[in-house]
């Protein structure tokens, strides 16, 4: 299998820290709030390729998260806020999109969950498309989509990897 | 009572040269804050501020009511350009729970008249608005006391907001 680096952006991009600047934090609703107390001060680990995502992944399914897993990247590319989305329901991408926004982050891992359905192609290409598409009409940026399974132990598949994520614009 | 108007006052924070909000904590925000009913009332918040020898990129999120909930200056440029980004737009709505926002920066040549990039960036914040449901009311320029520019008063808004001025 394949393990392609992820891109690592330069530090042009300023990604301002919420806490300090931007939101007085007795204005804020408190599970937001929390979130974003939790992205401020996790300092995740460096997600270099999928192996990195996949122990995530691994960790995620050990905890019993069986969700979508959102992994909210700095401009060095480590963790700065994982969320964690346990219904699919059709504001799926728009929960995503939010996650990625209010961390303070502007690029994304997404890791769907199939359940026990398996990772058939069809349901990759679909869930590819809408998170990037989403992901584009609010300029964030997605590394990679890693749709993961229960169907037969933890099963995953890097988009990146199979050269199926589109350039970035 | 607390003067929300000095506690707006984008010239308090300006100099900082640092995106914030200027939101204050509820226990310190009048019962009321000021409901914004046209293009004027934004003018008159801001006019103050328009002399600055740069652009700056302002954002009031509001309430379905035309309630201000604050007034952020998401970017502060150059002499003739800011670079204004979505995401950060977007976050602040989104935290605040507003359900329309209105954009608002300067052009400190005294032009008011809006560039195609000033055009292109009013479709662009509409369209990534749409997906969390909030509202772009309005884009509107100000140049050097000499006057503003309303998207929404010249038709210019790619869509016709729910959210329009004098609709409540």
């Amino acid at each position: 299998m394949r393990d392609t680096p992820y891109p690592i952006i330069e530090e042009r991009i300023v990604v301002p820290n919420m806490s300090d600047t931007l939101v007085p934090s007795d204005v804020v609703p408190l599970e937001i709030r929390t979130r974003i107390e939790d992205s401020r001060y996790m300092h995740g680990p460096s997600i270099r390729s999928s192996s990195d995502v996949m122990r995530v992944i691994d960790d995620a399914a050990v905890d019993g998260y069986e969700a979508t897993l959102v992994l909210c990247l700095t401009v060095r590319n480590s963790i700065a806020f994982i969320a964690k989305l346990f219904d699919p329901g059709r504001d799926w991408e728009r929960n995503i999109m939010a996650s990625v926004l209010v961390s303070g982050c502007t690029a994304m891992i997404v890791c769907p969950y199939s359940g026990n359905g398996g990772l058939g192609v069809v349901k990759l290409g679909k869930a590819r498309t809408k998170i990037v598409k989403s992901a584009q009409q609010v300029k964030l940026r997605v590394l990679d989509v890693v749709p993961w399974s229960m169907a037969d132990g933890i099963e995953y598949a890097s988009m990146l990897d199979r050269g199926w994520m589109p350039e970035e614009e | 009572m607390t003067d929300w108007k000095k506690i707006a006052d984008p010239r308090d924070i300006i100099p900082e040269l640092t995106s914030r909000i200027v939101v204050t904590a509820p226990e310190s925000r009048p019962s009321e804050m000021p409901v914004l009913e046209s293009p004027s009332d934004v003018w008159d918040l801001l006019r103050d501020a328009d002399d600055l020898d740069r652009e700056a990129f302002w954002v009031i999120p509001m309430k379905p009511d035309g309630e201000l909930l604050g007034i952020y200056v998401a970017h502060i440029g150059g002499v003739d350009i800011t670079i204004v980004e979505p995401p950060v737009v977007l976050r602040l709505c989104i935290i605040l729970g507003a359900s329309g926002f209105v954009a608002v920066h300067n052009h400190p040549s005294g032009d008011a008249s809006p560039s195609l990039e000033d055009i292109a960036l009013t479709k662009q914040m509409v369209k990534s608005a749409s997906m969390f449901g909030i509202e772009l009311v309005d884009h509107i320029i100000i140049a050097r006391r000499k006057g503003f520019f309303s998207f929404a008063e010249n038709e210019l808004m790619p869509e016709s907001p729910v959210m329009r001025w004098g609709a409540k």
